[in-house]
Protein backbone atom coordinates (compact mmCIF):
# COMPACT_ATOMS: atom_id res chain seq x y z
CA UNK A 1 0.00 0.00 0.00
CA UNK A 2 1.61 3.25 -1.05
CA UNK A 3 0.65 6.59 1.12
CA UNK A 4 1.48 9.98 0.24
CA UNK A 5 3.05 12.49 3.05
CA UNK A 6 2.84 15.85 2.73
CA UNK A 7 4.98 17.97 4.90
CA UNK A 8 6.92 21.38 4.65
CA UNK A 9 9.07 20.41 7.94
CA UNK A 10 12.38 18.25 7.12
CA UNK A 11 12.13 16.73 10.43
CA UNK A 12 8.44 15.93 10.56
CA UNK A 13 8.47 14.37 6.87
CA UNK A 14 11.34 12.00 7.33
CA UNK A 15 10.16 11.16 10.81
CA UNK A 16 6.92 10.17 9.58
CA UNK A 17 8.21 8.38 6.31
CA UNK A 18 11.02 6.61 8.57
CA UNK A 19 8.00 5.45 10.58
CA UNK A 20 5.23 4.51 7.71
CA UNK A 21 8.38 2.60 5.99
CA UNK A 22 8.97 0.86 9.32
CA UNK A 23 5.28 -0.50 9.20
CA UNK A 24 5.91 -1.59 5.49
CA UNK A 25 4.06 1.59 3.57
CA UNK A 26 5.61 2.24 0.32
CA UNK A 27 5.53 6.44 0.90
CA UNK A 28 5.61 8.98 -1.51
CA UNK A 29 6.65 12.36 0.27
CA UNK A 30 6.03 15.79 -0.52
CA UNK A 31 7.34 18.93 0.63
CA UNK A 32 4.60 21.21 -0.18
CA UNK A 33 0.84 21.05 -1.12
CA UNK A 34 1.14 21.63 -5.08
CA UNK A 35 3.58 18.86 -5.72
CA UNK A 36 1.14 16.77 -3.29
CA UNK A 37 -2.19 17.77 -5.43
CA UNK A 38 -0.55 17.41 -8.37
CA UNK A 39 0.83 13.16 -7.87
CA UNK A 40 -2.78 13.16 -6.16
CA UNK A 41 -4.18 13.35 -9.23
CA UNK A 42 -2.37 10.53 -11.01
CA UNK A 43 -4.20 7.26 -12.10
CA UNK A 44 -1.94 5.48 -10.10
CA UNK A 45 -2.37 7.93 -7.23
CA UNK A 46 -2.08 6.34 -3.50
CA UNK A 47 -5.14 5.77 -1.96
CA UNK A 48 -4.31 7.49 1.83
CA UNK A 49 -2.43 10.70 2.00
CA UNK A 50 -1.60 12.21 5.36
CA UNK A 51 -1.37 16.28 4.94
CA UNK A 52 -0.25 18.85 7.09
CA UNK A 53 -2.17 22.00 6.80
CA UNK A 54 -0.06 24.65 6.77
CA UNK A 55 2.87 24.41 3.67
CA UNK A 56 3.70 26.85 1.64
CA UNK A 57 1.80 26.87 -2.28
CA UNK A 58 -1.33 25.08 -1.35
CA UNK A 59 -1.86 24.20 1.97
CA UNK A 60 -3.34 21.10 3.65
CA UNK A 61 -6.58 21.96 3.48
CA UNK A 62 -6.83 23.48 0.04
CA UNK A 63 -5.84 19.83 -1.65
CA UNK A 64 -8.15 18.33 0.61
CA UNK A 65 -11.19 20.83 -1.18
CA UNK A 66 -9.64 20.06 -4.29
CA UNK A 67 -9.70 15.93 -4.05
CA UNK A 68 -13.26 16.90 -3.28
CA UNK A 69 -14.19 18.88 -6.00
CA UNK A 70 -12.90 16.63 -8.48
CA UNK A 71 -15.87 14.50 -9.26
CA UNK A 72 -13.75 11.56 -11.62
CA UNK A 73 -11.47 11.43 -9.32
CA UNK A 74 -10.69 7.97 -7.47
CA UNK A 75 -11.28 8.14 -3.57
CA UNK A 76 -8.18 9.20 -1.39
CA UNK A 77 -8.80 8.79 2.12
CA UNK A 78 -7.12 11.81 3.86
CA UNK A 79 -5.25 12.39 7.52
CA UNK A 80 -4.94 15.93 8.16
CA UNK A 81 -1.71 16.05 10.64
CA UNK A 82 -1.30 19.12 12.15
CA UNK A 83 -0.22 21.31 14.83
CA UNK A 84 -3.30 23.31 14.57
CA UNK A 85 -5.39 22.07 17.65
CA UNK A 86 -7.92 24.19 18.27
CA UNK A 87 -11.81 23.50 17.67
CA UNK A 88 -12.69 25.36 14.87
CA UNK A 89 -9.16 24.05 13.34
CA UNK A 90 -10.47 20.34 13.72
CA UNK A 91 -14.05 21.56 12.37
CA UNK A 92 -12.65 23.50 9.26
CA UNK A 93 -10.51 20.21 8.33
CA UNK A 94 -13.18 17.88 8.42
CA UNK A 95 -15.66 19.97 6.75
CA UNK A 96 -12.95 20.84 3.90
CA UNK A 97 -13.12 17.12 3.04
CA UNK A 98 -10.93 15.37 5.22
CA UNK A 99 -11.68 11.56 6.58
CA UNK A 100 -9.71 12.50 9.56
CA UNK A 101 -7.49 14.89 11.67
CA UNK A 102 -4.46 14.56 14.14
CA UNK A 103 -2.45 17.14 15.95
CA UNK A 104 1.20 16.88 16.02
CA UNK A 105 3.65 16.04 17.88
CA UNK A 106 1.69 12.76 17.18
CA UNK A 107 2.27 9.36 18.79
CA UNK A 108 3.05 6.41 16.33
CA UNK A 109 0.57 4.05 18.39
CA UNK A 110 -1.96 6.04 18.03
CA UNK A 111 -1.41 6.81 13.91
CA UNK A 112 -1.50 3.67 13.25
CA UNK A 113 -4.89 2.44 14.72
CA UNK A 114 -6.35 5.91 12.24
CA UNK A 115 -4.14 4.21 9.46
CA UNK A 116 -6.10 1.37 9.96
CA UNK A 117 -9.48 2.57 9.86
CA UNK A 118 -8.54 4.83 7.22
CA UNK A 119 -7.13 1.30 5.18
CA UNK A 120 -10.54 -0.58 6.03
CA UNK A 121 -12.19 2.16 4.28
CA UNK A 122 -10.41 2.30 1.58
CA UNK A 123 -11.28 -1.51 1.28
CA UNK A 124 -14.67 -1.25 1.27
CA UNK A 125 -14.42 1.24 -1.19
CA UNK A 126 -12.59 -0.62 -3.39
CA UNK A 127 -14.94 -3.60 -3.06
CA UNK A 128 -17.84 -1.35 -3.59
CA UNK A 129 -16.50 0.14 -6.54
CA UNK A 130 -15.86 -3.13 -8.48
CA UNK A 131 -19.87 -3.86 -7.25
CA UNK A 132 -20.91 -1.02 -8.45
CA UNK A 133 -19.22 -2.13 -11.69
CA UNK A 134 -20.04 -5.28 -12.00
CA UNK A 135 -24.13 -4.34 -11.54
CA UNK A 136 -23.36 -1.34 -13.61
CA UNK A 137 -22.44 -4.30 -16.47
CA UNK A 138 -25.16 -6.63 -15.73
CA UNK A 139 -27.68 -3.63 -16.34
CA UNK A 140 -25.92 -2.65 -19.69
CA UNK A 141 -26.53 -6.14 -20.36
CA UNK A 142 -30.43 -6.24 -19.60
CA UNK A 143 -30.91 -3.07 -21.21
CA UNK A 144 -30.02 -4.76 -24.41
CA UNK A 145 -32.47 -7.28 -24.12
CA UNK A 146 -35.61 -4.78 -23.91
CA UNK A 147 -37.43 -3.22 -26.57
CA UNK A 148 -39.08 -4.17 -29.71
CA UNK A 149 -37.13 -7.06 -31.93
CA UNK A 150 -38.41 -7.39 -35.35
CA UNK A 151 -39.16 -11.90 -35.56
CA UNK A 152 -39.86 -13.53 -38.51
CA UNK A 153 -42.99 -15.14 -38.48
CA UNK A 154 -42.04 -18.28 -40.56
CA UNK A 155 -38.48 -19.32 -39.69
CA UNK A 156 -38.38 -17.31 -35.82
CA UNK A 157 -34.97 -15.13 -36.65
CA UNK A 158 -34.26 -11.61 -35.31
CA UNK A 159 -33.75 -8.56 -36.93
CA UNK A 160 -30.61 -7.25 -34.63
CA UNK A 161 -29.42 -3.59 -34.77
CA UNK A 162 -26.96 -3.72 -37.40
CA UNK A 163 -29.93 -4.74 -39.62
CA UNK A 164 -28.53 -8.14 -39.72
CA UNK A 165 -31.14 -11.23 -38.94
CA UNK A 166 -30.07 -14.26 -36.84
CA UNK A 167 -31.13 -17.22 -34.99
CA UNK A 168 -33.07 -16.03 -31.75
CA UNK A 169 -30.39 -18.36 -29.69
CA UNK A 170 -27.73 -17.17 -30.80
CA UNK A 171 -28.96 -13.45 -30.81
CA UNK A 172 -30.17 -13.88 -26.62
CA UNK A 173 -26.66 -15.54 -26.05
CA UNK A 174 -24.92 -13.17 -27.15
CA UNK A 175 -27.28 -9.90 -25.26
CA UNK A 176 -27.31 -12.07 -21.44
CA UNK A 177 -25.43 -14.60 -19.66
CA UNK A 178 -27.80 -17.13 -21.19
CA UNK A 179 -26.72 -20.40 -23.13
CA UNK A 180 -29.11 -22.85 -24.50
CA UNK A 181 -28.33 -26.43 -24.48
CA UNK A 182 -30.27 -28.18 -27.24
CA UNK A 183 -32.56 -31.09 -26.44
CA UNK A 184 -36.49 -31.69 -27.96
CA UNK A 185 -39.24 -30.97 -25.91
CA UNK A 186 -41.84 -33.88 -25.61
CA UNK A 187 -44.39 -33.02 -27.93
CA UNK A 188 -41.33 -32.53 -30.70
CA UNK A 189 -40.16 -35.55 -29.56
CA UNK A 190 -43.44 -37.66 -30.35
CA UNK A 191 -43.42 -36.13 -33.66
CA UNK A 192 -39.79 -36.71 -34.37
CA UNK A 193 -40.50 -40.18 -33.55
CA UNK A 194 -43.56 -40.45 -35.45
CA UNK A 195 -41.71 -39.41 -38.42
CA UNK A 196 -39.06 -41.34 -38.82
CA UNK A 197 -41.20 -44.05 -37.78
CA UNK A 198 -43.44 -43.41 -40.96
CA UNK A 199 -40.50 -42.52 -42.76
CA UNK A 200 -39.85 -46.48 -42.19
CA UNK A 201 -43.32 -47.57 -42.21
CA UNK A 202 -45.39 -50.51 -44.37
CA UNK A 203 -45.52 -48.35 -47.63
CA UNK A 204 -41.73 -47.40 -47.75
CA UNK A 205 -40.52 -51.22 -46.55
CA UNK A 206 -42.98 -52.63 -49.59
CA UNK A 207 -41.62 -50.20 -52.24
CA UNK A 208 -37.92 -50.63 -51.06
CA UNK A 209 -38.96 -54.43 -51.63
CA UNK A 210 -40.21 -53.99 -55.14
CA UNK B 1 2.28 -5.26 5.66
CA UNK B 2 1.58 -3.33 8.58
CA UNK B 3 3.16 -5.19 11.38
CA UNK B 4 4.59 -3.10 14.13
CA UNK B 5 8.49 -3.95 14.77
CA UNK B 6 8.13 -2.73 18.89
CA UNK B 7 11.38 -0.42 19.67
CA UNK B 8 13.79 -1.49 21.71
CA UNK B 9 12.52 -1.52 25.73
CA UNK B 10 16.30 -1.00 27.14
CA UNK B 11 16.62 2.15 25.49
CA UNK B 12 13.74 3.58 27.04
CA UNK B 13 14.89 1.34 30.39
CA UNK B 14 18.14 3.39 30.03
CA UNK B 15 17.23 6.78 29.63
CA UNK B 16 13.90 6.31 32.37
CA UNK B 17 17.36 4.95 35.01
CA UNK B 18 19.36 7.76 33.64
CA UNK B 19 16.33 10.33 34.90
CA UNK B 20 15.60 8.48 37.83
CA UNK B 21 19.55 8.96 38.78
CA UNK B 22 19.31 12.61 38.92
CA UNK B 23 19.20 13.36 42.28
CA UNK B 24 18.40 17.24 42.04
CA UNK B 25 14.63 17.16 40.88
CA UNK B 26 14.53 20.62 39.91
CA UNK B 27 17.59 20.29 37.33
CA UNK B 28 15.37 17.03 36.11
CA UNK B 29 12.55 19.37 35.53
CA UNK B 30 14.37 21.95 33.65
CA UNK B 31 16.00 19.29 31.82
CA UNK B 32 12.46 18.02 30.81
CA UNK B 33 11.41 21.97 29.70
CA UNK B 34 14.80 22.00 27.25
CA UNK B 35 14.36 18.25 25.66
CA UNK B 36 12.30 15.43 27.17
CA UNK B 37 14.31 12.41 26.13
CA UNK B 38 12.14 9.44 27.68
CA UNK B 39 8.88 11.34 25.87
CA UNK B 40 10.70 11.33 22.48
CA UNK B 41 11.64 8.37 22.29
CA UNK B 42 7.99 7.26 22.74
CA UNK B 43 6.97 9.59 19.69
CA UNK B 44 9.69 7.09 17.93
CA UNK B 45 9.13 3.96 19.23
CA UNK B 46 11.87 3.51 21.52
CA UNK B 47 13.96 3.84 18.16
CA UNK B 48 17.27 5.41 19.53
CA UNK B 49 18.58 5.38 15.57
CA UNK B 50 15.44 7.21 14.56
CA UNK B 51 15.51 9.82 17.08
CA UNK B 52 19.24 10.30 16.37
CA UNK B 53 18.49 10.70 12.91
CA UNK B 54 15.93 13.27 13.44
CA UNK B 55 18.26 15.29 14.95
CA UNK B 56 21.33 15.17 12.24
CA UNK B 57 17.96 16.69 10.14
CA UNK B 58 16.83 18.92 12.96
CA UNK B 59 20.82 20.07 13.70
CA UNK B 60 20.96 21.20 10.00
CA UNK B 61 17.56 22.43 9.60
CA UNK B 62 16.93 24.66 12.09
CA UNK B 63 19.18 27.84 11.60
CA UNK B 64 17.26 27.66 8.12
CA UNK B 65 14.29 28.24 10.36
CA UNK B 66 15.52 30.53 12.71
CA UNK B 67 16.89 32.54 9.69
CA UNK B 68 13.35 33.21 8.23
CA UNK B 69 11.68 33.92 11.03
CA UNK B 70 14.36 36.50 12.20
CA UNK B 71 13.98 37.87 8.23
CA UNK B 72 9.92 37.77 8.87
CA UNK B 73 10.61 40.04 11.82
CA UNK B 74 12.65 42.24 10.12
CA UNK B 75 10.68 42.85 7.48
CA UNK B 76 7.43 43.05 9.64
CA UNK B 77 5.77 40.04 7.36
CA UNK B 78 2.94 38.14 9.63
CA UNK B 79 2.50 36.23 7.13
CA UNK B 80 5.84 34.91 6.46
CA UNK B 81 6.64 34.77 11.01
CA UNK B 82 3.40 32.97 11.04
CA UNK B 83 4.38 30.72 8.66
CA UNK B 84 8.13 30.25 10.03
CA UNK B 85 7.31 30.02 13.35
CA UNK B 86 4.89 27.70 13.07
CA UNK B 87 7.02 25.21 10.56
CA UNK B 88 9.32 25.04 13.36
CA UNK B 89 6.98 24.94 16.37
CA UNK B 90 6.43 21.47 14.13
CA UNK B 91 9.96 20.29 14.18
CA UNK B 92 10.64 21.13 18.05
CA UNK B 93 7.41 19.47 18.62
CA UNK B 94 9.11 15.94 18.08
CA UNK B 95 11.66 16.41 20.16
CA UNK B 96 9.26 16.92 23.27
CA UNK B 97 11.10 20.30 23.69
CA UNK B 98 8.24 22.40 25.93
CA UNK B 99 10.20 25.70 26.24
CA UNK B 100 11.43 25.84 22.39
CA UNK B 101 7.71 25.16 21.44
CA UNK B 102 5.80 27.47 23.65
CA UNK B 103 8.20 29.94 22.61
CA UNK B 104 7.81 29.28 18.48
CA UNK B 105 3.92 29.31 19.59
CA UNK B 106 4.34 32.88 20.75
CA UNK B 107 5.88 34.17 17.90
CA UNK B 108 2.95 32.33 15.44
CA UNK B 109 0.51 33.84 17.70
CA UNK B 110 1.85 37.00 16.91
CA UNK B 111 2.08 36.25 13.67
CA UNK B 112 -1.00 35.73 13.12
CA UNK B 113 -2.79 38.18 15.27
CA UNK B 114 -0.40 41.19 14.07
CA UNK B 115 0.57 41.90 18.01
CA UNK B 116 3.40 43.97 17.87
CA UNK B 117 4.50 44.21 21.62
CA UNK B 118 6.79 41.35 23.35
CA UNK B 119 7.83 40.53 19.83
CA UNK B 120 11.48 41.39 20.41
CA UNK B 121 10.93 39.42 24.46
CA UNK B 122 9.54 36.34 22.53
CA UNK B 123 12.65 36.52 19.93
CA UNK B 124 15.03 36.48 22.36
CA UNK B 125 13.19 34.31 24.08
CA UNK B 126 13.30 31.64 21.33
CA UNK B 127 16.82 32.17 20.43
CA UNK B 128 17.43 31.06 24.32
CA UNK B 129 15.49 27.81 24.22
CA UNK B 130 16.39 26.60 20.77
CA UNK B 131 20.17 26.90 21.92
CA UNK B 132 19.31 25.11 25.19
CA UNK B 133 17.42 22.34 22.54
CA UNK B 134 20.43 22.23 20.55
CA UNK B 135 23.12 21.48 22.99
CA UNK B 136 20.82 19.02 24.52
CA UNK B 137 20.73 17.45 21.21
CA UNK B 138 24.19 17.60 20.36
CA UNK B 139 25.29 16.16 23.84
CA UNK B 140 22.94 12.92 23.20
CA UNK B 141 24.17 12.47 19.41
CA UNK B 142 28.12 12.83 21.17
CA UNK B 143 27.56 10.43 23.68
CA UNK B 144 26.21 7.81 20.98
CA UNK B 145 29.03 8.30 18.74
CA UNK B 146 31.53 8.03 21.76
Amino acid sequence: MRILIAEDDIVSLRLLGSILRKWGYDVLSCSNGSEADQALQGNDAPKVAILDWMMPGKDGVEVCQGLRQRPQSRPVYVILLTARGLTEDVVGGLEAGADDYMTKPFYPEELHARLQVGLRIVDLQSRLADRVGELETALSRLKQLQGLLPICSYCKKVRDDKNYWQQIESYISEHSEAQFSPSPCPNCSDKAGRTQTDSIGPDSMGKEEI
Amino acid sequence: MTTRIPGPESVLLGSCRRLCQTTDHGQEVEAARVFDQVAALMRVEGDIELLLEIVEVFLEDSPRLMARIRTALERQDLSLLEQAAHTLKGSVGNFCAPAAYAAASKLEKFGREGNVTGRQEAWNELQETMEQLRLALMSLRDERLA
